[in-house]
């Protein structure tokens, strides 16, 4: 189960100098990073919505011919729409008082740093990664705080029956009534962080026929689309067919599971890309 | 009938002169009630019980020789501290910010910290005193 406080850390970089960008790149190891790119704003903010970060490193002014641009300090409003944890830093060659406080205050930055800092103070380099590493390892835990749509469930809901569920939590010949209320309780207390996290990928559908709600949404986490389905009292019997999927699924009901009376399962839907994901909710 | 509270303010700062001047412009018409002292150690001391609309603070006290002093403070009153800077210096000002703090630097003339502890109220309460 590789969880992203296993994986290394997601660092987004953003600058619109190309020299930069590169620096900022070459400045963090590799090894310990997995780092991307964005030379604009909406460049950045297409990658943020495709997957999540644990750092955005975002240069102040991200239009170098334009004196009042900070656009890199708007990115933190997309950041912070996002709510998944991740922590941003501000690098900037054109420091000022009202900057910082408006990216610090303002807008909950981790750090605002000056990329030519002053006298006294340690170098640029050093500065920037010290701060990466230490955003990295809050955004972490703020992390694992948050349970984000389509990875908690689908890593635990590995099958599609409650005993799918059950074998993921519990060893083999221990399930029981008991087991089937610990299920219960898991799924409720992961489905409901879900719901604003849901609404906040901003595409969602929400479908209720009798029993059935259908959730289908991004999962930035798995940079895949998921589908969560809750049922809303006893008997999931059979998911709906989605019209735009190529398969229908079956859950099979387990006559020994009968008074569950709410669950959640949901799927995640390989293959997709968030391109398509985005177009096929455009056309809703 | 509600009777509006008058905001109490702590003024922490070495320089006598000044904070009279500061207590005197901001208490003139009872508009704000300050008590001012000249340490950090009698600032924490006086600011136990959260008594305090604003603490307002200069920047020598609050990086000086008992920071963990100040971010005790800091922990307690997070945005309704203002700390003061006798000089203008961006690296203060971010350390202030990224506490949860306001910075300001110093006016030359006394009657203009009026303006910023408005302001700062108004940032910390949301609303205008």
């Amino acid at each position: 189960m590789g969880t992203l406080s296993q994986e290394r850390p997601r660092v987004l970089i953003v600058d619109d100098q190309p020299n930069w960008r590169e620096a900022l790149c070459v400045v963090l190891d590799p090894t310990r990073y997995q780092i991307e790119t964005a030379a604009n704003y909406d460049e950045a903010k297409h990658r943020l919505q495709q997957r999540a970060f644990h750092v955005l490193v975002a240069d102040q002014r991200l239009v170098d011919s334009d004196e009042s641009n900070r656009e890199g300090i708007l990115l933190l409003d997309e950041v912070n729409g996002l709510q998944d944890g991740t922590q941003a830093i501000i690098v900037t060659g054109y420091p000022s008082i009202d900057a910082a406080k408006d990216a610090l205050k303002g807008r909950a930055a981790y750090d605002y740093i000056r990329k030519w800092p002053e006298k006294g103070e340690p170098p640029f380099d050093i500065q920037y990664r010290e701060r990466v590493k230490e955003a990295a390892e809050k955004a972490g835990l703020e992390r694992r705080k948050a349970i984000t749509l389509g990875f908690s469930l689908s890593m635990l809901i590995n099958g599609l029956t409650y005993e799918g569920i059950a074998e993921n939590l519990f060893p083999a010949g221990t399930m029981s009534c008991d087991v089937v209320e610990g299920i219960r309780k898991v799924v409720n207390r992961l489905f409901y962080p879900l719901q604003p996290l849901a609404r906040q990928v901003g595409k969602v559908w929400l479908s209720v026929s009798d029993q059935i709600c259908e959730i289908l949404c991004w999962s930035r986490e798995y940079s895949k689309a998921a589908l969560l389905m809750i049922g809303k009292e006893q008997g999931l019997l059979e998911a709906r067919k989605v019209p735009w999927l190529k398969e229908s699924w079956r859950l099979i009901k387990d006559e020994q599971f009968v008074s569950v009376p709410i669950v959640g399962i949901s799927y995640t839907i390989d293959g997709m890309e968030f391109e398509d994901f985005a177009a096929l909710v455009e056309e809703d | 009938m509600i009777t509006k509270r008058v905001p109490r303010i702590l003024l922490v700062d070495s320089e006598a002169k000044w904070s009279q001047a500061v207590k005197a412009a901001l208490e003139e018409r009872g508009k704000y009630q300050v008590e001012s002292v000249t340490d950090i150690e009698t600032a924490v001391h006086s600011s136990y019980g959260d008594s305090f609309d604003l603490i307002l603070i200069n920047a020598v006290l609050a990086f000086g020789e008992d920071i963990p002093k100040f971010k005790e403070i800091v922990r307690r009153y997070t945005d309704r501290v203002l700390v003061i800077s006798d000089v203008r210096s961006l690296s203060t000002a971010i350390r202030v910010f990224k506490m949860g703090a306001d910075y300001a630097e110093k006016p030359f003339e006394p009657r203009r910290v009026i303006e910023l502890v408005a302001s700062s109220l108004q940032q910390a309460y949301g609303t205008a005193s």
